[in-house]
Parts: structure tokens; sequence; C-alpha cells
């Protein structure tokens, strides 16, 4: 059954719709990253306007990662207060980072230093995710003297400091707010989401345990894709309705299966699939880069 | 001569001739007579396109050639270029007065219209009518110029492209099915149809000359939920985003609440509970 698109102005097969929400609210749940990077290059791919397909993608995100920080707070896995200290932090380092684009792209290369930044950022953190999850996973033995061996880090040494339960972590709050506002930052500068730079911090930099950090990183992107959203429908009037909800009912479906799966899944396997999509996206954006586009001019807007 | 008699000489053959001229279009007019059916289309939630048919009359020893075109509109494009090694946007140009819809549709060859022909009714092979018509403003870092159509032709050409691809332009010879002074053409809309009023003529030329032409309009607006998504999003913005965070908040509670219920229904049928394998021992920390 075809669907005709309001905003878009196309139809599209319905279960292609359906289907494709349901693989990226899979990747929700999984990993607590909304899935942009992929859903919008897939709608522009069904003949959707790149402006429509980004708005209405970040509209479903609010669904899959509501359903998806639902069941994982059911679980246990979400850390409220500290997803919100970090969220706070998210929003005004998105909120600079959005003037600072302006800024930059005044002094001309931004583009093109922002492109090389982001590959070499996801080429360094999907490199360093895979290689620490494969060692974890054939050295498990010796991961208990690893973990002794170190030291507290930097988040856990500045002043005000808290401890919260849920992550079992006791960091300082600044230290927090200043990652959320960083990774705030980067993701306007960079155009994305932030669930990919999200995810290895609270891994890594904070040391939540895998799932938490998911959960935890999943609930701060329901309130960053509503923030995307208002913004998309009162300024660019590019959010479709239809369009959304037929992605965000087979999001908040997959979400809920990839909350299952991960579950099932041991801590360094989710690292290590999660370190292999990044890597994907890395090699993606890289050939799209490298590779002579079949086509010089497109239709503008989109991610 | 006498003055008087003379102004009124003067008079008598501007009435002549202005009565000459207003009898011209309605004389053409006459020759050709063209219809749609459907003359509007409804688009649903269903829609999927449509076709409609262009039928009229016309002098049985004529061409006939109808052109289908919509309100002209804005479309903003990106174009990418060589930076270093990389491709990447180097500029964006928004294209105005370009119709999302023109398509041409003849019984005999556009190349047998004489070129002068060709430019006043806008049927040519290269869709020069709407070249001339579009203005670009191309932005290229902190450069901005204005481009003519013919001017900004990698633009248009590319913009063309996609539009024939979607069959929103076309060029289609020897289509129009003529039986004596009756003419007809099928023409099949995609679903991404133009909304609003467009306009088809059609002109029946005789030896590079116009017998005559007629006009109608064909009109596609959006109804149901269409209607109203589109309404709504351009006219109360802030609203229409509210209904869509609070659809999808509760789309997606409402699919959690399904399946913790699933979920519980499972383990109380099968007294099992769901395996969690993640090990804190795991943990990098």
């Amino acid at each position: 059954m075809s669907i005709f698109l309001p905003i878009a102005g196309v139809q599209m097969p319905a279960y292609l719709v359906l289907g494709l929400g349901g693989i990226v609210g899979l990747l929700s749940g999984l990993f607590g990253v909304g899935g942009g990077f992929l859903l919008t290059p897939l709608l522009m791919m069904t003949g959707v306007p790149p402006a429509v397909a980004a708005a209405s993608d970040t509209n479903q995100i609010v669904a899959a990662s509501a359903s998806g920080t639902l069941a994982h707070g059911r679980a246990g896995n979400v850390d409220f207060r500290l997803g919100l200290v970090m969220l706070v932090g998210g929003m005004i380092g998105g909120t600079t980072g959005t003037s600072l684009v302006r800024l930059l792209r005044q002094l001309g290369n931004f583009d093109f230093t922002v492109k090389i930044i982001y590959v070499v950022m996801l080429l360094g953190v999907g490199s360093f995710m895979f290689l620490e999850s494969f060692n974890a996973m054939r050295k498990k033995g010796e991961q208990a003297q690893a973990r002794s061996s170190r030291g507290p880090g930097l988040a856990q040494r500045l002043p005000f400091r808290a401890y919260f339960a849920t992550s079992g972590i006791e960091c300082s709050v600044v230290a927090l707010f200043g990652l959320g506002f960083l990774i705030g930052m980067l993701a306007a500068l960079m155009g994305v989401g932030g669930g990919f730079i999200m995810l290895p911090v609270m891994i890594y930099v904070l040391r939540i345990p895998t799932l938490k950090a998911v959960g935890t990183s999943l609930f701060t992107t329901v309130f960053t894709a509503i923030n995307v959203t208002l913004a998309n429908s009162v300024v660019n009037e590019t959010v479709d309705l239809v369009l959304a909800l037929l992605l965000l009912l087979g999001s908040s479906v997959g979400a809920q299966i990839g909350v299952r799966i991960g579950r099932m899944l041991k801590a360094e396997q989710l690292r290590i699939v999660f370190s292999l999509i990044v890597l994907g996206v890395m090699v993606k954006m890289a050939h799209d880069l490298l590779v002579t586009p079949s086509s010089l001019i497109v239709l503008g807007g989109g991610h | 001569m006498k003055p008087l008699v003379k102004v009124k000489t003067l008079t008598c053959l501007l009435f002549a001739l202005l009565v000459f001229l207003c009898s011209v279009p309605a004389a053409l007019a006459d020759v050709v007579k063209v219809n749609v059916a459907p003359r509007k289309i409804d688009v649903g939630i269903n829609f999927t396109g449509q076709t409609i048919d262009v039928t009229g009359t016309a002098p049985a020893d004529s061409q006939i050639y109808i052109k289908l075109v919509s309100a002209p509109r804005s479309v903003d494009l990106s174009r990418k270029g060589k930076v270093g090694v990389l491709w990447m946007n180097v500029a964006q140009a928004e294209v105005e007065g370009v119709p999302k819809m023109y398509q041409v549709y003849s019984s005999g060859k556009i190349d047998a219209l004489p070129a002068q022909l060709q430019e006043e009714t806008g049927i040519d092979a290269d869709f020069n009518a709407v070249r001339d018509a579009a203005t670009i403003k191309e932005t290229e870092g902190n450069r901005v110029r204005k481009l003519s159509g013919r001017d900004g032709k990698m633009y248009l050409d590319a913009l063309f492209k996609m539009y024939r691809d979607d069959n929103l332009y076309a060029i289609k010879e020897d289509a129009v099915q003529k039986n004596g002074n009756s003419f007809h053409v099928s023409i099949s809309l995609p679903g991404s149809v133009a909304q609003g009023e467009s306009v088809i003529t059609a002109y029946a030329v005789k030896d590079g000359t116009i017998l005559g032409q007629s006009k109608t309009t064909l009109t596609v607006r959006p109804v149901g939920l269409v209607g109203w998504a589109r309404t709504m999003a351009k006219t109360n913005g802030p609203l229409y985003g509210i209904y869509a965070v609070f659809i999808a908040l509760a789309a997606g509670l409402g699919i959690d609440m399904l399946f913790n219920y699933l979920e519980k229904l499972i383990r109380a049928l099968t007294g099992k509970v769901p395996r969690e394998a993640s090990d804190p021992a795991a943990e990098i920390h």
C-alpha cells in the first residue's frame, strides 16, 4: 500500500517506511544513537527531499528514544540525574555551537575542516573501541587487573563531586556539564545528533557501564530530538507528520527489540558492534568525500 | 478635406481597428477548443498519481501542440565541487520562477515549429521558455551573485533532469491522437504532481502559423490528512511541531506499554525470566 507524504509531496510504500523505521529503531535501542546518519540518506534515495528527510527523521527519533528510554529505564539502565546534567550542558553547548558555525563559516573552508575532523574522529573513536572491545573479548581473565590499575580520571577529580547511584560512579558535576557542553557544541558544528560522541564519552571518560551508558544516552536524545523537531517545524516547515508517524511506529517497535537484544549481549559485544557501525559511517563519509559524485548539483537541505 | 471630416474618418478607422483586434483572440479561441477531464484532482493519503484526458477540437489539417505548465516557484539547490582532494558542497543556489511541471505533447514534431513560434508558444526541445523566466541567486562562500536562467545553465540542466526523471517535465512528440477535427491525449501525472492551478494550452499550427489556441486549467488540491498537514505546517508551525512531538512521545509510550505487557504475558505463560547476559565483570572500568 502506497502512502502520500503531504510535506515531502511524494508517495512511498508504507511497508518500506515502517521497515526503515524498524531498522533505525533497533540501532537506537541497541546503542542509544539517533540513527539519522543512516535514515536520512536512505529516505533521500527514495525521493524524499533532503530537508524533509532530516526533519521527519528527527521527529521519529523522539518516539524511538522515548520508547527505548522507558524500556531501559525499567531495567534500571537510565541514570536520569547524570543524563539531566549532561543534557543541560549539551543544550547550552548546542546553542553556542550554532552561533560558532555562523562565525566560522565567514572564515572560509569551514565545511572542509569540519568534514576532515569528523572523519578522523569517527576513525579514531571507532578503531579505539574496536580494538579495546576485541582485546576485552580475548583477554577476559586479565580484565580485573587492567581495571584496578587505572587511577581516577579527570572527571572524577574535579570539584562538586556527586555519587550517581544508577551508574555507580562518583563524578564531578562540573565535568559532566562540561562534557555535555562539548558534545552539544561538537554536534552542532558537525551537523549531527551527538550519539556517536556521547556513548564513547560515557563509556571511556566517565566509565559508566555500557548498557547504562546506552540507556542514559538515549534519555538525553529524547530531549535533543524534541528541541530539533520543534525548531524544524517553526523555522523550516519541513517535518512531514505522515512520514514521521510511519517511521516512528516502526522505530518504536525496533527500539524495544533493540533494548532486548542489547540485554542479551555482553557489554564488549555491544561495543564491538557499535565500533563497526562507527567505522562503517566513517567509510561511507570518506567514500562520499573522495569519489566523484554522480550529480554535482542536488536538491538543497538535509544533514 | 475639412478637419471635422478628418477626425470622423480617423475615429471610424480606430474603432474598426479596435473591433478587429478584440475579435482576433476570440476568433483564435473559437478555432481551437480544449478540455481536461477531470478538471480537479484531490490529493489524499492514498494518492499515487492520476491520468488526465486532454481532448478538444481544432482544424483537421493542423498540427496540435499542447503545453501543461504549473505555477512558478522557488527551489534550493546545492553544488558540489572539489576542495583539495575532497568533493564537498561549495555553493548554494536559490532558483526562482521555475514551474514544477512543464509538459509538452504534440501531434507533430517540435522542430517543425519555426524558431519564432517556439519562442512565442514556449514549446521547444530544451525548455528555453523556463530558462528565460528563471533567476538564480548563487551563494559561494561569502560571495553572492545573481544569474539569469541562461547563465545558470548547469543548475537548470540538473533541475530539469530531476524533474524529467520524476515525469514532471516531459516532451512527447506524436503523442496527441487526431481524428478529423478532434484530438486527444492521455497524460499520466505522477504522485509528486504540482499542487495548485496548472494551465493547459492547446495550439493549432499549420504551415508555421498559429491558426488558433485555447486554454483550460487543472486544479490539484490536497484533501483530508494531506490537506490538514500542509495547511497546518505552513500556517501554524509551532502548534504543528507540538503535535509532532506529542504524537511521537505517545507512540513511544504506547509501544513500550505494549511490549511490556507482551513480555509479562510470555513470562506468565512460559514461566521464564528473560535472559540478561550483560556481565558487569566485562566492563572496562
